[in-house]
């Protein structure tokens, strides 16, 4: 993302159009991303997805810079998601992991084919199995790349508790993949 | 430093956020200990997993719903809105609305035979000519086959009144003008009357009425519908093959009435749809 760029920022706070759709394109797919690996629903990471650039469109005016618009962002998109997780009024009921990301297969093995599938749906599925708050934060470390200290920015945690988080959802995703590990 | 210490520390090993106390410690231990340096293989193999799952994407079109969503409301629209809210009167409002529509639009239908024609389709009717109590006619002067004038539309026969003396010529043969003249009259229906399926409309107006006015026939009525023109003419009997077989040239004749016995003069409705 561009958001550490002072001027872009300047034009975000004005509330210039252009510059609030280059955020959106820039941004749209990690902040999907994160939505749709937390909810396990396309549809409800795309309502989260989509509240969370309104809200930020809203607060822009008075974000002064001191975490990178990505982190502030991931920061609002992961509230959310938590927020929805714990109200107990969720209206979709999670999808299959195994249907969240069928990538198109090589074609050229197709027992290696197998088993790369097999390993993404054991993989999906373990993520889908964490605890809430240890999937966002392995999703924010490992499939985003924030670093511990944006990560505690984001959520709003102490560096020790992303760390042990952290820690405890890489183990938990090790004693699901053991088979796949060699 | 015991095997669980060492494994704690795996996570903080791969994101190289050890001290360097904690990493001379534990690099001692993984040096002694086979088992810990197979299970951070693992733990190793765990992270590439999950650092390889390919980047999700927004669906299309996401970026054009965030941005249209994001545009601010237009002052009229939130003081429509701020009007009608809160829910509890906006939907009765609304419920009302859609019962006073479907109200009106019955009336309409009931009260408008025009609307119930062209929803029925199936026949062409227009104001009807009946025979006006014959006038004393003048001296001198039989009653013979209908002008063009005796044809006309009320408002005609009535300015015409008193004209007597107008000849035409009706297939052909020099006919008289009567007095008796014709008037609209709702009750009865055209003798002929059908629906003519054409290419051009106009054109086909254009070429009925040359032949009615040939024949020293009339124009009564004139109207437009939805799907078309109604037009309705009277001509003399013996005209009436000739008419046919131009409506035939036109287009596609479907005729909806057609008497075998026929007055004279006959009206005859034709609706002219595309």
């Amino acid at each position: 993302m561009s958001g550490d760029d002072p001027c872009f920022l300047e034009r975000l706070r004005a509330g210039e159009p252009r510059a609030f759709e280059e955020l959106v394109i820039a941004s749209r797919h990690r902040v999907f991303g994160v939505a749709l690996r937390m909810l396990g629903s396309h549809a409800e990471a795309e309502e989260v997805a989509q509240e969370t650039f309104l809200r930020a469109h809203r607060a822009l005016g008075g974000f002064r810079g001191e975490a990178k618009l990505s982190t502030w962002l991931y920061g609002i998109a992961s509230r959310l998601c938590l927020n929805r997780l714990a109200s107990g009024e969720r209206r979709l009921a999670r999808e299959d992991p195994e249907t969240l990301e069928r990538l198109p297969g090589a074609g050229a093995d197709p027992a290696g084919e197998l088993e790369r599938s097999e390993r993404e749906a054991a993989l999906h599925r373990a993520i889908a199995e964490l605890a809430e708050e240890r999937r966002i934060v392995v999703l924010l470390r490992d499939v985003e790349g924030l670093s511990y200290e944006e990560i505690a920015g984001a959520l709003g945690l102490e560096l020790g508790t992303v760390r042990s988080r952290l820690h405890r959802a890489r183990m938990d995703l090790k004693e699901k993949l053991e088979r796949f590990l060699g | 430093m015991s095997c669980h210490d060492a494994r704690d520390l795996f996570s903080a090993l791969i994101d190289e956020a050890l001290t360097a106390d904690e990493r001379r410690a534990l690099d001692g231990h993984l040096a002694g200990c086979g088992d810990c340096r197979r299970e951070l293989e693992r733990f190793r193999g765990t992270v590439a997993l999950v650092r390889g799952l390919e980047p999700a994407r927004a669906p299309a079109g996401f970026a054009d719903r965030v941005l249209a969503a994001a545009r601010p409301t237009p002052r009229w629209r939130r003081l429509a809105r701020a009007l009608v809210f809160p829910l509890p009167l906006k939907l009765p409002l609304e419920a009302a609305a859609i019962v006073l529509v479907g109200v009106i639009v019955g009336l309409v239908y009931r009260q408008t035979p025009e609307v119930r024609q062209a929803v029925r389709g199936d026949e062409v009717t227009a104001p009807r000519v009946q025979a006006e109590p014959p006038a004393a006619p003048a001296p001198g002067k039989p009653t013979g086959a209908p002008t063009a004038q005796s044809y006309a539309a009320p408002e005609a026969t009535l300015r015409d009144k008193g004209d007597t003396k107008n000849e035409r010529a009706v297939g052909g043969a020099a006919v008289e003008s009567d007095e008796a003249g014709r008037r609209v009259e709702p009750a009865a229906p055209p003798a002929i009357s059908g629906r003519l399926v054409t290419d051009d409309r106009d054109a086909s107006e254009r070429a009925i009425l040359a032949l009615v006015e040939r024949a020293g026939g009339a124009r009564l009525l004139r109207r437009t519908d939805p799907e078309g023109v109604v037009l309705e003419v009277v001509i003399p009997r013996a005209a009436w093959p000739e008419l046919a077989r131009e409506l035939g040239r036109l287009g596609r004749w479907q005729p909806t009435r057609e008497p075998a016995v026929m007055p004279d003069p006959v009206r005859v409705a034709v609706h002219i749809a595309g």
